[in-house]
């Protein structure tokens, strides 16, 4: 089967840039608040939380894109593993799973067949069901999930709340972005384009799992908008010279979240990210310095972030990694540093490729970038 | 001047294509690159500046910006030293966890020939990238000749001492039946087993990645 119009460069590479997003995101009129909605999208978070009785809440999200790589049975691994994610990240699990599907009608009927038999499959690693979905006859194809989880509304992660001290553990390396683009321009050697299949293939289920038996302060999954991208959403920071007052956080925060009832976190903390601590795919270095297989949302996050980072030894392909947009990329917690090690070394008996790489600070209200 | 124009083209393109286009040019010399987007300027930014080129901007309107490019000694000097260099030992990927995709690949050859529309030239670069294809560490688990490829396992095809080391190296190499029988070709299979629809139905299905450069 020939896939070369398959992939024309998706996953979460075909974002939306974050200042685009916010614009209309910031027009959009306020709702009054139902008090059982535990987490909306005002802070930023990855999935929405509604509760429906004392002990239990349900968990929201959806994720689709465009195809990333040029198998269709592993893009729907991909998309299905990327959209079950934000579940994870919000500390619950995933119980139903419908199919969102675009294609064009008068494609071969076996490719989306391959695409949905990947999405189903890591829907039933999960330990979910599918069922159903809705499809549409379009140009592009794009394919994703839209599911729906199970959590104890007492134990919701949210992605704010870290506190000063918490040491930062990232749980997949980083650069899918970097490493798909080499191959939509067929400059992946089969061996990088695997390995950064593995890592988008693998569940967040397992990094989450590991947590949950720990003290998590914040939890977010890691993907469009770059590691820096999330760890400042993480850290409520928010750029200072432009666009409208953010909106007050304390208002929505859920009083049964875990931690601290103080969550209103808006540069009162930093962070230091050690880039020698940070995992990557091999091949990145070369992909970024030799032949500049850089992403347009690449450059846009950087754009997004400004002055929020600061970069005090970092080379310039360890700057394009800690911008690169991912796809299913791994889950990024803030956890209380006596517990730091044990988490990790947890994480690493079950051999993911994960690694404690910075700290949380309130002696800087920005993100620094060290070795 | 050297003008490209990458208007609707996608990041990385507009950069693979201007760096292609300016590694050759001597000290001084300018290349235009033409990008319909602020964000492709800037990554161009960040290319001339990693390379030392000396980078100018006009915008034209918002689908037009003139990328111009100079040339500089420094940059002519990095590009002679070769390679950029990163200390690879800075940094400690972690292991990834086995499993979830295997690493197995099989090879699909469908003519004896690789694209179109010159076929003298595109039975040279079959040629060379089955050569290649012998020299890499991991070797597909399979290789299926059909229809035309049904010629490189035969007798007369430059490609069997290739094939041959494939096999070595633990490549299965095989040729549709139907496809020998149809050309004639029968007794003159030179390399591998034969096999049938069943068997290459049930290979491309399975597989978790199938390579098919024709």
């Amino acid at each position: 089967m020939e896939n070369i119009e398959f992939c024309k460069g998706g996953g979460c590479t075909a974002k939306l840039g974050p200042d685009i997003l916010e614009r209309v995101l910031s027009r959009l009129p306020k709702q009054k608040r139902d008090p059982d909605l535990l987490v909306g999208f005002e802070t930023n978070d990855d999935a929405a939380v509604y509760r429906v009785s004392e002990d239990k809440a349900i968990v929201q999200t959806l994720d689709f894109f465009p195809p990333m790589v040029d198998d269709p049975y592993l893009f729907g691994q991909i998309a299905a593993a990327n959209a079950m994610s934000d579940v994870w990240a919000m500390g619950g699990h995933p119980v139903t799973a419908l199919n969102i599907v675009c294609f064009p009608q008068s494609w071969d009927l076996n490719i989306l067949g391959k695409i949905m038999q990947g999405g189903a499959e890591k829907v039933a690693e999960a330990g979910a069901s599918l069922c159903g979905g809705h499809s549409i006859n379009d140009n592009d194809v794009k394919y994703g999930l839209s599911v729906t989880g199970i959590i104890d509304p007492g134990k919701v992660l949210t992605n704010v709340g870290a506190q000063a001290g918490d040491r930062l553990i990232l749980t997949k390396p980083l650069g899918t972005g970097i490493v798909c683009t080499a191959g939509r321009v067929k400059a992946a050697d089969p061996a990088s384009m695997d390995e950064a299949i593995r890592s988008m293939t693998t569940l967040n289920r397992y990094a989450a799992e590991v947590l949950s038996k720990y003290e998590v302060h914040a939890c977010t999954d890691v993907t469009g908008f770059s590691l820096l991208g999330h760890l400042s959403e993480m850290l409520g920071l928010k750029k200072r010279e432009s666009g409208p007052e953010p909106p007050d956080q304390s208002e929505h925060v859920p009083a049964a979240a875990s931690g601290s009832a103080d969550r209103t976190l808006r540069g009162r903390f930093g962070a230091v990210v050690h880039t020698s601590a940070v995992p990557y795919f091999r091949r990145v270095p070369e992909f970024v310095e030799e032949d500049f297989f850089i992403t347009a949302n690449g450059q846009r996050n950087r754009n997004h972030l400004g002055s929020l980072v600061e970069f005090r030894k970092a080379s310039f392909w360890q700057e394009e990694l800690l911008f690169d947009p991912q796809t299913s990329g791994g889950l990024l917690a803030a956890v209380p540093n006596k517990v730091a090690d044990e988490v990790l070394a947890d994480m690493k008996a079950l051999g993911l490729p994960c690694n404690l790489i910075g700290e949380v600070t309130d002696q800087e209200d920005h993100i620094v970038v060290t070795s | 001047m050297l003008s490209l124009d990458e208007r609707g083209k996608q990041c990385p393109i507009p950069i693979v294509e201007t760096k292609k286009a300016i590694e050759p040019l001597g000290v001084g010399e300018v290349i235009e690159t033409i990008v319909d987007n602020e964000i492709s300027a800037q990554n161009l930014k960040k290319f001339a500046d990693q390379r030392k080129y000396a980078y100018e901007m006009e915008k034209v309107s918002n689908t037009e910006y003139r990328v111009h490019m100079t040339v500089t000694e420094a940059a002519k000097e990095l590009l002679s030293k070769g390679k950029t260099s990163f200390d690879e030992n800075d940094y400690q990927a972690c292991d990834l966890p086995a499993a979830a995709v295997s690493k197995d690949y099989i090879v699909v050859i469908s003519s004896d020939h690789m694209g179109e529309p010159e076929e003298e030239l595109g039975r040279v670069l079959l040629k060379g990238f089955i050569y290649a294809l012998s020299k890499k560490d991991e070797v597909p688990k399979k290789i299926i000749f059909y229809n035309g490829g049904a010629k490189l396992t035969c007798e007369g095809s430059e490609s069997l001492e290739d094939l041959k080391e494939l096999e070595k190296s633990g490549a299965e190499i095989v040729t549709c039946g139907t496809c020998l029988k149809f050309q004639h070709l029968e007794d003159r299979l030179r390399i591998g087993g034969v096999t049938n629809m069943y068997e290459i139905t049930e290979a491309l299905t399975t597989a978790a990645r199938v390579v098919k450069p024709c």
